[in-house]
């Protein structure tokens, strides 16, 4: 992760935090001037988190202009107009002010999602990668998890567990370990047999040492890039599951939901199903774009060829 | 060559045997009582008690286990409790629209894929490996019950070209059956094919950074030739790790597929008894459909020996 001569210097006396911090920051500035694709995923994410951060506090009335929950039977399926931007659904609730709302709950799975699977996913990886006993355990059972087709496997435990947002953040993020855990562990079996892990075990370093301290901050660049890549997928899951009537339940906006609801009024009130879809092809393509954009920074063997 | 392939497929027992247990604790996981669940909540101590008979829930779990797993194996899969019906009559009542949606979806996901990926790869960096990568990461990005909902939008309700909804059977009206199909296979394939381009277009980019192929250009063979018989050939064996992935991704798109056009297949039943928590049914299809996608994936391991001369050592 250490470019250029100079970190031989940081070893020695570590520049005031200050400095550190407006390095880091002009770093990846740069980066993210080099890498337009980068660039315009992470602005859009940064939107839609801006959008979810102001839907949570009092401004919200301000932001979304309604209640997302606000019935108004008289005024049901009117299409987009200055006083609902996104038109109405078919309890009059104003669409806009739902798809924002929406936007909490998509990025709160989301980032729920990335978030634990990479907490266990990276535990998980490192000690199969290092030991196996539990190589030979954790990895048939993450195999047979593999085996499932992933809606399939999320649908089924769905059908078992209910559907509250906490059980599709927690039922998505079964579902992705498996292939968290993978990554990881080849990332550590690699790692394994660098030399400078080597070097660390013959200068008396214990084993949970190098493990925690020189093998898992050096699966941080595939383990990112995953993360990233997950938190467009799970978005995208909790909207299919929404979508097909088992998600996050109704009296929560989410995309997904939404979307479903405006189904059967495709002939009457496209727009119901139409803006929400917008936000989130957007928010997962930029996912998507930021796994990628990430991918050709991280990854030191694609960075020599550009 | 023999002891590998043998390997390989005894693998996939204990895999089997992973997927029939998760698949029977199913019914086990479910906080409370799944009769209870299954019941509904107008439903008297006296229905819960003939569901929990039903399932056998009464039995010790041990029990229930062999006696499933027996059952199962003998290929009886058991009855809905929503509609009565056994499982076996349900599926093969709806097998046709859904084989019909994935083989075709399918065979357009690759026709399309492979060769915009390999397309992409060897012109990298020009305005169509651009444009090429944009289709591709916009369709995975792109959820389709909401592309699907545009589709029908557009070519159903505002050109009126297809039919909005449902599903003409082949063998009833071959044209009535194109035109029932076209929308749900046109998602499938943007869906499958873009999964195709991003994993071919990396593999042929790997393959072209390799020696052999500068040797290749070196001794002065024309683009074409190194292409075809040295990028091509080495580039395969990635090419079919992405048709196991399809086989997933096809599994996926046909429950939501099936749903925006309310075509009754697999993938809409699968959806409606989840909606229904219709046990008996949900597990016979994760066991079905699992069973299905190993096997898929066993193949494509077996095709490596094929394709990749070091698999044989």
């Amino acid at each position: 992760m250490t470019t250029g001569s100079k970190t031989t210097v940081d070893i020695y006396q570590d520049p005031p935090l200050k400095t550190r911090v407006r390095k880091a920051f002009a770093t990846s500035w740069k980066t993210l001037k080099s890498n337009p694709n980068l660039m315009m995923g992470s602005i859009i994410l940064t939107v839609m988190v801006g959008i979810a951060i102001l839907t949570l506090l009092p401004t919200a009335s301000t932001v979304a202009r309604y209640d997302p929950t606000e019935l108004a039977v008289r005024d049901r399926i009117n299409g987009p107009s200055a006083d609902h931007w996104f038109g109405t659904d078919k309890l009059g609730r104003d669409v806009y002010s739902r798809t924002l709302h929406g936007t909490k709950t998509s990025l709160y799975v989301g980032i729920g999602v990335a978030f634990i699977v990479t907490i266990v996913g990276v535990s998980l990886g490192v000690i199969v990668g290092y030991n196996r006993v539990a190589d030979n355990i954790v990895m048939r059972v993450m195999d047979g998890m593999m085996s499932f087709p992933t809606l399939i496997l999320a649908l089924a435990l769905v059908a078992a567990l209910g559907s509250s947002l906490t059980n599709v953040i927690l039922i998505i993020a079964i579902v992705d370990t498996p292939a968290m855990t993978r990554v990881v562990r080849a990332v550590v079996l690699s790692l394994r047999e660098r030399t400078y892990v080597d070097a660390a075990r013959a200068s008396g370093a214990s084993t949970k040492r190098i493990l925690f301290l020189h093998i898992a901050p050096n699966t941080l660049a595939p383990v990112i890039i995953q993360a990233s890549i997950f938190f467009g997928g799970a978005i995208l899951t909790e909207a299919a599951l929404g979508f097909l009537g088992v998600g996050t339940p109704e009296f929560i906006p989410s995309w997904g939901n939404i979307i479903s609801s405006g189904r059967e009024f495709i002939r009457v009130g496209f727009w119901i199903a139409f803006f929400p879809g917008v936000f989130l092809t957007l928010t997962v393509f930029a996912a998507n774009v930021v796994g990628d954009g990430l991918r050709d920074v991280l990854d030191p063997r694609l960075r020599g060829e550009e | 060559m023999t002891a590998y392939i043998f390997k390989r497929v005894l693998a996939v027992i204990p895999i089997l045997i992973f997927v029939g247990i998760a698949t029977f604790s199913l019914v086990h996981i479910a906080p409370g009582d799944a009769a209870n669940i299954m019941a509904g909540d107008y439903a008297g101590p006296d229905d819960v008690k003939l569901i929990r008979a039903e399932l056998g829930l009464d039995k010790p779990v041990a029990t229930q286990f062999v006696e499933w797993a027996s059952r199962t194996l003998r290929g009886d899969f058991g009855k809905s409790i929503y509609s009565g019906r056994t499982v076996a009559e349900l599926v093969s009542q709806r097998l046709e629209p859904t084989i019909s949606l994935t083989i075709v979806g399918g065979i357009f996901a690759v026709l399309l894929g492979i060769p915009l990926g390999v397309f992409a790869a060897w012109r990298a960096g020009s305005r169509w490996d651009r444009g090429i990568q944009i289709f591709a990461a916009v369709g995975i990005s792109v959820p389709g019950f909401w592309l699907g909902f545009i589709f029908i939008l557009l070519f159903a309700v505002y050109f009126r070209w297809f039919p909005v909804i449902g599903y003409v059977s082949v063998t009833e009206d071959f044209t009535g059956w194109i035109r029932s199909i076209t929308l749900p296979v046109s998602l499938l394939a943007i869906s499958g094919s873009s999964i195709i381009i991003r994993m071919t277009r990396g593999s042929i980019l790997e393959v072209l950074r390799e020696d052999f192929i500068r040797t290749a250009r070196a001794k002065g063979l024309a683009n074409r030739a190194v292409l075809f018989r040295h990028a091509l050939r080495a580039g395969a064996i990635p090419i079919i790790t992405v048709i196991g992935m399809l086989a997933g991704a096809l599994i996926t798109g046909v429950v939501v597929t099936e749903t925006v056009f309310t075509i009754p297949g697999l993938g809409r039943l699968v959806a409606e008894t989840v909606q229904n928590r219709d046990f008996p049914v949900v597990q016979s299809m994760l066991m079905l459909l699992a069973s299905f996608y190993v096997f898929i994936n066993l193949m494509v391991d077996l095709a490596y020996v094929f394709f990749d001369p070091r698999v044989r050592l």
